[in-house]
């Protein structure tokens, strides 16, 4: 049994022979090997993109625009408006304020601030999906102007080699 | 008192939505007045589940509970912020975005926000994933541990049951005679389908080459699929390599009724319901060892922790040819999917509640 299909496969099932079915699978692999089966490695083939090892950048540097995302998320966050509840601390009116002050709220905004504010929410909405495409399209735009700068870089030292072979 | 659940999206088939569904059911039964909203209602929800935006009305009920379902980004996650009840985070896991990148820009900034939007819910008064994975996720972007807890989703075993066979398809996909593998979910990146047709690609070529690979799942990510097709059609697998789709209740059963093998090679998974339905249906499971899936398989099914694509599918050949392995496999699965019933689950949902002060007595 080799190292690596005890790696591979690994049964946790107390009722089962672990190390029995693994042997299984290495003489498996071993007699197809053998006799050719296999062909050519399946990692090579197919598109780049899909290869295994390929990298992937877990940072947001490429943006150039640090805080970015969470600025758009705290932006997202903050973007549907509420009416405000109201308390009050004073003793013994404190209640009857706020009794006061919810029956004024709910006078003025049924008819009046509701509107505006679903309005509003509206437009916020509408700013930060606005915002969000942008910022993807900033992204973009970082990623290929990142892209130009080191082409850019590597034409000028060849140009530079170019130079310097002719001068000689 | 009042209990609310918000999800984004409620449709039928969905397992968050129905994961919400049975949670309502459960409270209903134990005579506390529940309802439900969603950003988006799908028609046959509409009945029983309301607007998210209705949900405002309720902003100030200070003995209410709120449940909010976080499983993608949604502007509803305002709502949990500012409302001034008791406030339960049900966390179905939200993919790293960098497993986007370079796929799609859009779902890549959306998963990118909706994790760093989960720190903000943080002081919530409960949170529960839908793993210990998931709750570890919670505990790590801010949430006190002594707050958080696990809650598996539910896998009602009863709506399965009354879910019809298509005998057409049935016949059509046992017909052939071929050994049949599957796979179901998004196809998007963190599923690595890549490595599951490389598998049964190897399967395929030096084992069997009457085989079938089944990809049941929604595709939406134009670069990915044509990346995958195009790693198909590399692979000479054309007539051997099915993408379904996103497919009716009655057909999923069907596909599952009709494998052989359930295969999935995720990197990333909150818990993985589909591992559930295999267990139900009795499909020996062959899974990466990664992100939730042990946990969700605990001794059940077989894990491959690396690739070894001839390894992986030298293993799959023996569970699908090796009566007593496949037999003990599909036994112990469904010693683990009884672990994991409705009624552990309903117990453990009681216990939360329960820590939120609604059942005084216990």
């Amino acid at each position: 049994m080799t190292d690596e299909t005890v790696s591979v496969i690994e049964i946790r099932d107390p009722a089962l022979d672990g190390e029995a079915i693994a042997l299984q699978v290495c003489r498996g692999v071993s007699q197809r090997q053998t006799e050719g089966a296999y062909g050519p490695d399946p990692s090579a083939l197919g598109p780049e993109s899909l290869r295994p090892g390929r990298v992937v950048s877990v940072t947001d540097a490429t943006t150039g625009f640090p805080g970015l995302h969470e600025a758009l998320a705290g932006l997202i966050a903050r973007g549907t408006l509420h009416e405000p509840a109201f308390v009050s601390d004073a003793p013994l009116v404190g209640p009857l304020i706020v009794a006061v002050r919810r029956f004024w709220n709910w006078m003025s905004t049924k008819w009046y601030m509701r509107p505006i504010l679903s309005q509003q929410s509206d437009v916020n909405a509408r700013a930060i999906r606005l915002i969000s495409e942008l910022a993807q399209w900033h992204e973009l735009d970082a990623r290929r102007l990142g892209q130009l700068e080191a082409r850019v870089a590597e034409l000028e030292a060849h140009l530079a080699s170019l130079e310097a072979e002719a001068e000689l | 008192m009042k209990v609310h659940q918000i999800v984004y999206g409620a449709m039928a088939g969905d397992a968050i939505t129905t994961h919400m569904l049975e949670i309502d059911a459960r409270l209903r039964a134990w005579g506390l007045e529940s309802d439900m909203f969603a950003h988006y209602v799908a028609p046959e929800m509409a009945d029983r589940v309301r607007p998210d935006r209705e949900y405002a009305a309720f902003f100030h009920e200070p003995d209410d509970l709120l449940i909010y379902h976080y499983g993608l980004y949604a502007l509803s996650v305002r709502y949990f912020q500012v409302t001034q009840g008791r406030r339960l985070l049900i966390y179905h896991n939200i993919t790293p975005a960098h497993y986007f990148r370079g796929w799609d820009r859009k779902q890549e900034l959306l998963c990118d926000v909706g994790r760093r939007t989960l720190s903000s819910l943080s002081d919530c008064d409960l949170a529960l994933g839908d793993s210990d994975f998931n709750r570890r996720e919670l505990v790590a972007a801010g949430v006190p541990a002594e707050r958080t807890g696990v809650l598996p989703i539910f896998l009602p075993q009863e709506n399965l049951e009354a879910i019809s066979t298509d005998h057409n398809l049935l016949d059509r996909l046992r017909g052939t005679g071929a050994v049949n593998f599957l796979t179901v979910g998004r196809v998007v990146p963190n599923k690595a389908l890549q490595d599951v047709i490389r598998i049964f690609g190897v399967y395929h070529r030096a084992i069997n080459s009457r085989s079938r690979l089944y990809v049941v799942g929604s595709r939406y990510l134009p670069a990915y699929d044509a990346a995958l097709d195009a790693l198909v059609a590399d692979l000479g697998l054309d007539e051997a390599v099915v993408f379904a789709g996103r497919v009716s209740d009655v057909a999923l059963k069907t596909y599952y009724q009709a494998a052989d093998l359930y295969l999935v090679a995720s990197h990333h998974e909150g818990f993985c319901v589909p591992l559930l339905e295999s267990m139900y249906f009795g499909v020996p499971i062959l899974a990466r060892k990664a992100a939730a899936i042990p946990e969700t398989l605990g001794e059940a099914g077989v894990l491959f922790a690396d690739l070894g694509y001839e390894q992986v599918a030298e293993m799959a050949h023996l569970l699908v040819t090796d009566d007593a392995l496949r037999d003990q496999v599909i036994f112990k699965q469904k010693e683990r999917l009884h672990e994991l019933r409705p009624e552990q689950t309903e117990a453990e949902l009681r216990r939360a509640l329960s820590r939120l002060g609604l059942f005084s007595s216990e």
